[in-house]
């Protein structure tokens, strides 16, 4: 207690070099936590927010090959491999039967091609309260032939909730078909990047555009309450399925190769049913590269800081030993020991460590939340991939924070203990002599 | 009143013999139409592509076409290779039966596809290019005559038999005279017209029809069409290495 108190006393002497270092120290870990931030904070957005619109943290298909040998995806609603999910997965938040499909939206002479889900808004009530609609309302039961567009494709086409479009698709066996939609609702492009990604319309109605069953689905949908390593459980569910004997299609650690056998798979021949397991990961990679990138940008800003605030670090202590030696040779003298000494010393660095760490924390914290007030333009542009309802997502981990100061504190214990050991192995009448 | 009898019967057969004569077997007639368009040999052209979307240039596009039947190869092949614009060039489509690749020159990557995708983003279909199978894919629902121009055509009013083709029900002006296709209209599963189809120039070369120029409209879309002109026809036989993925990409050179 008492070299604590000194070591205290020491860091107060020197206020000037001590906020110094304590402020290069809280400038790098804010610019590492905010980098993470936003990196954490997209992925999170991501798992938890938008990928629901689009997919599950895992998706289930079932291919199968028609009279004509041709390959066709349907999972209905019993599907006892579907149903194994529910005692697989432990964390499991929901799951989703949804039919997609390619199609055209049409109105007049204005065409775009989009990706159409088929969902079921009765059993959705999450998309409910994930999307924001700009004009319109959700789907319901009587809206049998409504669907939901994007602002921006409601832009395109030049219409409005009440228009009435043509939407145009292939049954799954491969024949054009094409029928009249109502617009219902207009969802918000606040919702980020993935609102302009797909079209929402009545499963059991896409079903019969698509001519199978109404009841039926093309793909299942799992939401897990812990969505990260959406890949390693995709895997697992996998091998768990392998081992109670579901026939399933091949899932080698190289996604390419993976979808080299599903396009390939079609010239094959089997019988029955075939799942195939995809993850988040696979299907929607982009965004988990854009994290790992941020991440990986925060890891190089952290090594750079880190070298700087060592060596910061490493030279002070240094000076300060320099500086004190008469002080260092009288303690000494007077019969303080190696290892108090080590101890203050050691104990001053950390010290101005912590104290730079919690001020780091806290402007990360208070720059976070001044970028997070800020409302952007969807612009349509590289920006929009970071924000979700028009603000930018940043999430500051607890894990993330003190893992980096853990390694900050580590690292600068480090670099202070050779010039303390130094100073504590003076011999107590060279110092004094030196000076004098 | 024996005599009378005679010639009533004489008159009724007469009769029968003349309707037949007049209403032939419309089965018979979708066969010879199959007949007319399909090979039994090699097949090779060039076709310019014109497509016309509603308020935008037209895009011209220039393809060398080449075709196996299955009487020939065992199973049906085809090989188109884009030669202009410069900025599609080498783009190529193989079909080798049920399979179906698309070559890009510029990542020089394959993509397996489906035979139903549109050519170019034209209103062309990649089925479009390949063999007529009406007998095999359709049923007759019904036929009647008409004239289409100064042209007098049985029209056939078909529904599919299965749904691995395009279409669920066409309907085909069938010209009485050579027993070829002029128009086509064809309608979705739920029986809305989407493309109308009008061939109105062809060419006789060794007793086969074949198209000089066939006009696609997107009945969906308004002022969406597309023209195909077909020239440098041949039926000479064509070496067995021009339908492989090897071929596509040299020539894309």
């Amino acid at each position: 207690m008492r070299y604590l108190k000194l070591a205290l006393k020491n860091t107060a002497r020197e206020k000037k070099r001590s906020f110094l270092l304590a402020g290069a120290i809280a400038f790098g870990l804010s610019v590492i936590l905010l980098v993470s931030a936003l990196g954490d904070g997209l992925l999170d957005s991501f798992l938890n927010q938008q990928a629901g619109m689009i997919s599950g943290h895992i998706v289930m298909r079932g291919f199968s090959l028609n009279e004509r040998d041709r390959m066709v995806s349907r999972i209905d609603k019993n599907d006892s491999a579907a149903a194994l999910g529910r005692e697989f997965f432990t964390d499991l938040e929901r799951i989703n039967f949804r039919t997609t499909a390619q199609g055209t939206l049409i109105n007049g002479s204005e065409a775009m091609q989009q990706m159409i889900i088929g969902i079921d808004p009765r059993e959705e009530t999450a998309m409910e309260k994930l999307l924001i609609m700009e004009s319109g309302r959700y789907l319901t039961e009587e809206d049998e032939q409504g669907v939901l567009v994007s602002a921006d494709l409601a832009e395109q086409l030049m219409i409005n909730p009440g228009d009435r479009i043509l939407l145009k698709t292939r049954t799954q066996q491969g024949m054009q078909n094409v029928t009249e939609v109502e617009v219902t609702g207009i969802i918000s492009g606040d919702l980020g990047m993935m609102s302009d990604l797909a079209v929402f319309a009545q499963r059991t109605y896409l079903n019969t555009l698509l001519n199978i069953p109404e009841e039926s689905s093309t793909e299942v949908h799992f939401f897990l309450t812990d969505p990260e390593g959406s890949e390693q459980r995709a895997t697992d569910f996998w091998t768990f399925l392998q081992g109670r004997g579901v026939p399933l299609v091949d899932r080698p650690e190289d996604r390419s190769e993976r979808q080299e056998i599903v396009a390939h798979l079609s010239q094959q021949e089997w019988e029955g049913t075939r799942y195939y397991l995809s993850s988040l990961e696979e299907d929607i990679p982009f965004v988990f590269v854009m994290s790992s990138f941020l991440n990986g940008t925060a890891m190089i800003v952290m090594i750079i800081l880190l070298g700087i605030i060592l060596v910061g670090v490493g030279n002070t202590l240094r000076m300060v030993i320099y500086e004190r030696r008469k002080e260092i040779g009288t303690l000494r003298a007077l019969g303080m020991k190696r290892s108090p000494l080590l101890f203050t010393l050691l104990t001053e660095m950390l010290l101005i460590t912590l104290l730079g760490a919690l001020a780091g924390i806290g402007i990360a914290q208070v720059a976070g939340a001044a970028i997070r007030s800020i409302t952007f333009d969807g612009g349509h542009s590289f920006l929009d991939l970071f924000l979700y309802r028009n603000h930018m997502s940043l999430l500051f981990a607890p894990s993330r924070i003190l893992s980096t100061v853990l390694t900050i504190t580590v690292l600068v214990g480090i670099a202070s203990y050779l010039p303390a050991r130094k100073a504590a192995k003076l011999d107590p009448a060279k110092a004094i002599h030196s000076i004098a | 009143m024996k005599k009378n009898l005679i010639n009533i019967a004489v008159l009724l057969i007469s009769g029968l013999t003349w309707l037949n004569a007049q209403s032939p077997d419309p089965q018979e007639i979708l066969a010879a139409v199959d007949r007319n368009l399909n090979f039994e040999t090699d097949f090779s052209c060039r076709f310019t592509m014109v497509t016309y979307r509603a308020g935008e240039t037209p895009e011209t596009q220039e393809m060398t076409l080449f075709s196996r039947p299955e009487s020939v190869g065992g199973e049906e092949k085809f090989l188109a290779i884009v030669i202009k614009p410069d900025v599609d060039k080498g783009t190529g489509y193989l079909m080798q039966g049920e399979n179906f690749w698309i070559y890009d020159p510029e990542s020089r990557r394959f993509s397996h596809s489906t035979a139903r995708d549109s050519v170019q983003d034209s209103d062309v279909n990649n089925d479009d290019l390949g063999t007529a199978n009406f007998v095999e894919d359709y049923r007759i629902m019904g036929m009647t005559e008409g004239m289409l121009g100064k042209i007098d055509c049985w029209i056939l009013d078909l529904e599919a038999k299965t749904e691995s083709v395009d279409y669920n029900r066409i309907k085909v002006w069938v010209g009485k005279q050579e027993l070829i296709p002029y128009k086509e209209e064809d309608y979705s599963l739920t029986g809305t017209l989407m493309r109308t189809v009008l061939a109105p120039k062809w060419s006789l070369i060794e007793g086969k029809y074949i198209y000089r120029q066939v006009f696609f409209k997107d009945e969906l879309r308004e002022g969406n069409r597309t023209v195909l002109v077909f020239d440098q026809v041949s039926l000479n036989s064509l070496p067995n290495h021009l339908f492989t993925k090897a071929y596509l990409e040299e020539s894309s050179r």
